[in-house]
């Protein structure tokens, strides 16, 4: 079975457009799920009305595919809890700027 | 959403031509800046920039922010196209007729610009009406779209009132309504919208305050109901009082904006967020001018005749062309990003939408735009000639370093290295 790590790190990969930070430092992945080579990754955007919500989502479902191993992915947004800062990690905040 | 990034990238387009175009005219025509406000070589002046730049990045941005703003698809996207085709083939008749002061052109060409944004109202109004969830923005959309039929409606009157007379009254007053609807009642009310979107994505910022955003926007679109009138009927008071009105609902929105750049998580603020809020400084400005001018009408001829002319160029080439400026940075890279790079993210490297303008050209562009105001407005003030050519040729500098700008980031679309500065899986 693929490991949560595995999606995680693949994910680090897939970067915010705007702000150059992978959208798991911006605190947007909120939930990844495998059982066997089905693989559910719940994404949350910054904001609903985020245009480039589409493509991220479309980018992580293709990305999730390719891992060998994987045999379906659903990717799905989930907005309860919404984003929230406290979700940026430390990595997040230098880079946009706030801690050295 | 690819069709619609090409619908707003086309939009775009045509406002980078008339972004070159507008200051050239004023370089022309400098000299027609200290006449009259009515002059036809300003009015195709203005018409250049309100209708050919503003325009046409505003509708662009309409077409692309809508459907995120209110959370549903354009209602008609091939309305869409067929406006843009009226746009672009009726503004160009009618700034030409205004220059040859020949106004039966002048509402032809206006008759293909006016029915166009009747269709773009038609088609924001269904799009808003469909909206499952209506806040601030989405009225601010909406009231803007009726502003931007009365606007018209009343240009096209203005124009056959000149060979036909149908307008009652005086036409200089019809001619101030005209452009306080377009001005206040369109740009300013979408920006009061639109800026409660795009601040807060472009910052990482909150709207803290949603009760603030709806009442600048009621007071906005009270003082603009109330100044028509005072406008039409000519009732000094209640100019001043109705005027203030509005500045009191700008004075709301930009204290919520303000806060959203305070909460903001990304700490730099980038040229194009930076020219936005100088656009609200510059508003600031148009808004004691104008109050000026309502308080002190009879002033004394020159001030009235500069006044009025610095009033319009703070507020348009100022306020407006910087604002709509700034959100062109930050919106273009963007499409061109989604267009172009967007259906391979998750399958190779791609370049961030961040990296794709070039910081030198946008700074250029900022910077230059301001200097060519402040040159444009010295040349009002003293009533000298040579300070306005000077003023409106550092602008066409600015613009062509915008352009510069703009063809360097739409040259990504013809790109097939995909690897620049940042990547993204």
């Amino acid at each position: 079975m693929i490991a949560e790590d595995t999606i995680r790190n693949v994910l680090t990969e897939i970067l915010d457009p705007e702000y150059g930070i992978s959208i798991v430092e911006l605190g947007m992945v909120s939930h990844i799920d495998v059982q066997g080579g089905e693989v559910r990754v719940g994404l949350t955007l910054t904001t609903p009305s985020c245009p480039a919500g589409n493509v991220i989502l479309e980018g992580v479902r293709t990305a999730v595919a390719a891992l060998p191993g994987v045999e379906t992915t659903d990717v799905y947004l989930q907005w309860d809890p919404p984003w929230t800062p406290d979700r940026l990690t430390a990595a997040a905040r230098r880079l946009l700027g706030w801690e050295t | 959403m690819a069709t619609q990034a090409a619908l707003s990238l086309g939009w775009f387009g045509l406002a980078g031509l008339w972004l070159l175009a507008a200051p050239l005219l004023g370089v022309i025509n400098a000299p027609a800046c200290l006449g009259s406000a009515s002059d036809p070589r300003l009015l195709a002046l203005t018409h250049a920039w309100v209708l050919g730049f503003l325009g046409s990045a505003t509708f662009g941005g309409i077409y692309q922010l809508l459907s995120v703003a209110v959370g549903e698809e354009l209602a008609w996207p091939r309305l869409a196209w067929i406006h843009g085709a009226l746009h672009a083939v009726g503004v160009p008749v009618m700034v030409a007729a205004f220059l040859r002061g020949n106004f039966s052109w002048v509402a032809a060409g206006g008759s293909l610009v006016a029915v166009g944004a009747l269709l773009a109202s038609l088609n924001m109004a269904v799009t808003i009406g469909r909206a499952r969830t209506k806040d601030a923005v989405a009225w601010a959309f909406g009231f803007s779209a009726f502003w931007l039929s009365a606007t018209v409606i009343a240009g096209f009157l203005l124009a056959v009132n000149r060979a036909h007379p149908v307008l009652p009254g005086n036409s200089e007053t019809w001619l101030k309504v005209h452009a306080h609807l377009g001005v206040v009642g369109f740009y300013l009310t979408l920006l009061q919208g639109a800026a409660f979107r795009l601040l807060p994505m472009f910052t990482l910022g909150d709207v803290k305050n949603w009760m603030r955003v709806a009442s600048g926007l009621g007071h906005t679109q009270a003082g603009l109901i109330g100044l028509i009138f005072a406008i039409a009927e000519d009732i000094p008071v209640a100019r001043i009082v109705f005027g203030a009105t509005i500045a009191m609902g700008l004075a709301m929105s930009a204290s919520e904006a303000w806060s959203v750049i305070r909460s903001r998580r990304k700490r730099v603020i980038d040229t194009g967020v930076r020219a936005f809020l100088s656009g609200a400084g510059a508003l600031a400005v148009a808004i004691v001018l104008g109050l000026m001018l309502a308080a002190w009408p009879d002033a004394g001829d020159g001030f009235s005749v500069s006044g009025a002319v610095a009033y319009g160029f703070v507020a348009i080439v100022g306020a407006l062309a910087l604002a709509v400026g700034g959100m062109m940075l930050k919106i273009v890279p963007f499409l061109v990003w989604m267009r172009r790079y967007g259906p391979v993210i998750g399958k190779e490297p791609v370049p961030l939408a961040s990296k794709l303008p070039s910081p030198l050209l946008e700074r250029a562009w900022f910077e230059l735009h301001l200097l060519g105001l402040v040159l444009v407005l010295l040349g009002l003030a003293r009533s000298e000639a040579p300070w306005l050519y000077a003023g409106w040729a550092t602008i066409v500098a600015a613009s062509v370093a915008s352009l510069l700008n703009h063809g360097r980031i739409a040259g990504h679309l013809w790109r097939k290295n995909r690897t620049l500065g940042g990547n993204a899986v």
